[in-house]
């Protein structure tokens, strides 16, 4: 440790944030420290370091011979790094089937959403009746459903559909913002990963304010989100109450990382109607 | 600053380092996947195993994971530690995987910090052997209090809020959220020299 630490206090609500439990309170708390003190970050970020380790204590166990096999063939038979958004479909080991966990689902607005995603269930749902390959990716898909779901039943979501410009003219995506949560839940796809030291962000274009407000930034597989079947789940806490709020249109650019919180770069989605 | 192990190895012939097989694998070289495969299958599918509890889903996660490793550019060895992000990943989608079987639907919402754990430094630890690693923390967590170690299992392994804790425990709030965070901080403490 090259700097003093901070009080015990603060060592804790580190730890809690590193381990997610912080309260509202207690996460405004962290985020002025952050700001005051920008290199307590690497705090947490040892925090958050030692739980990845924590498997290290799991007995020994060791994967069944066959599986590096397995692996290993199925790798030769594909090149590697093919690009974030290519589907990939993995020769799955073979096993019978298991049920899918469909849950019943409710809420007007998730009905709608569903509807629209079901055409794309379609083609996975012929699939499924001749390879059990499709089982995993399916369950993927199913959760990515019920992800979106349970950000749509929560009071007072948003949901924007959004297109992408002649930029990224086959991105496609949808934006669900949560209110009570100060959280905006995102599934895009083709929409390509950026450099590390760029990002994706988003913007609202609102009545009450003059400039566009920043509402979080994202990179497909790299910050923010998760990449499932080639498609980007992304989430985060909205930094501006203004965001899950009264917003006429959602807009996506591109900026570096660096740069002030100011529409620069390409706009690359818009939120439609 | 890659954590080149090979320096750290003096009696067995050098190996690469996992920078140098990332490398390689990105360059499409299968051998080196068979390499990671050979020095982290165990972690992963001991993760795997332990979250989703049969060995079908742990072999399935496990392929997973190395051919999401082989295909997807999304590692970055100059920002963080190979080990800690393949159990960054394995974690989250095991967990993941777990929600979708039960009908609990509550997705990405905690351990938020623990995903951006993908992008962290480089830890020492590295350097050290597996089995080494695997000694470390073992006894580290045997050294924590029962009462805390058993709050970060079931946060770590299953995912459960600290609520859903309170109410499997049948204690307050507060005592779970006091007993992580002691606990996490215990832990970091023992391993301080190693991270």
């Amino acid at each position: 440790m090259t700097h003093s630490p901070p009080p015990d206090d603060w060592q804790e609500l580190m730890a809690g944030y590193a381990l997610g439990d912080l309260s509202s309170e207690e996460a405004e708390a962290v985020q002025q420290l952050l700001a005051a003190h920008p290199h307590l970050s690497s705090e947490i970020d040892q925090y958050q370091e030692v739980l990845a380790l924590m498997p290290y204590a799991l007995p020994d166990r060791e994967p069944p011979p066959q599986l590096r096999q397995a692996i290993l063939a199925q790798a030769e038979a594909e090149p590697p790094s093919i690009g974030l958004f290519q589907t990939a479909h993995p020769a799955r080991l073979t096993r019978p089937a298991r049920p899918l966990p469909w849950k019943s689902l409710g809420g007007a607005i998730a009905a709608l959403f569903l509807l629209a995603i079901a055409l794309d269930h379609y083609r996975l749902r012929q699939q499924v009746q001749t390879s059990q390959q499709t089982i995993g990716r399916l369950q993927q898909e199913i959760q990515t459903t019920a992800a979106l779901t349970a950000a749509l039943q929560q009071p007072g979501a948003q949901l924007y559909p959004l297109a992408g410009t002649e930029k990224a003219a086959i991105a496609a995506g949808s934006l669900i913002m949560v209110p009570g949560q100060q959280r905006a839940v995102m599934v895009v796809q083709n929409l390509p990963t950026l450099p590390t030291d760029r990002a994706y962000r988003l913007w609202a274009i609102t009545e009450n304010a003059t400039q566009p407000v920043l509402c979080g930034e994202f990179n497909p597989g790299v910050l923010n989100s998760e990449t499932v079947n080639g498609r980007a789940i992304a989430t985060w806490g909205t930094p501006d109450q203004i965001c899950t709020t009264t917003v006429n249109q959602m807009l996506i650019t591109t900026e570096a990382i660096a740069d002030p919180p100011v529409p620069r770069g390409d706009l690359v989605m818009e939120s439609k109607g | 600053m890659d954590s080149d192990s090979s320096t750290f190895q003096s009696n067995a012939p050098p190996q690469p380092s996992d920078a140098e097989l990332i490398a390689a694998l990105k360059s499409g070289q299968v051998n080196a996947l068979g390499t990671l495969y050979d020095r982290y299958s165990r972690l992963v599918y001991g993760l795997a195993y332990r979250i989703l509890g049969n060995s079908e889903e742990a072999e399935d996660m496990t392929q997973e994971i190395f051919l999401t490793l082989w295909r997807r550019d999304t590692y970055n060895p100059n920002r963080g530690s190979l080990s800690s992000f393949l159990t960054t990943l394995t974690r989250s989608r095991s967990i993941d995987k777990l929600r979708s079987r039960s009908s609990r639907l509550r997705f990405l919402q905690r351990w938020q910090g623990l995903a951006k754990t993908e992008i962290m430094g480089t830890n020492p630890l590295e350097q050290a052997s597996l089995g080494e690693r695997s000694q470390r923390l073992k006894s580290a967590m045997a050294d924590l209090p029962d009462s805390e170690r058993q709050i970060l299992e079931i946060a770590y392994y299953e995912g459960l809020s600290q609520s859903e804790i309170a109410q499997r425990l049948q204690i307050p709030l507060g005592t779970v959220k006091t007993r992580s965070r002691q606990g996490l901080l215990r832990l970091r403490q023992t391993l301080q020299d190693f991270i």
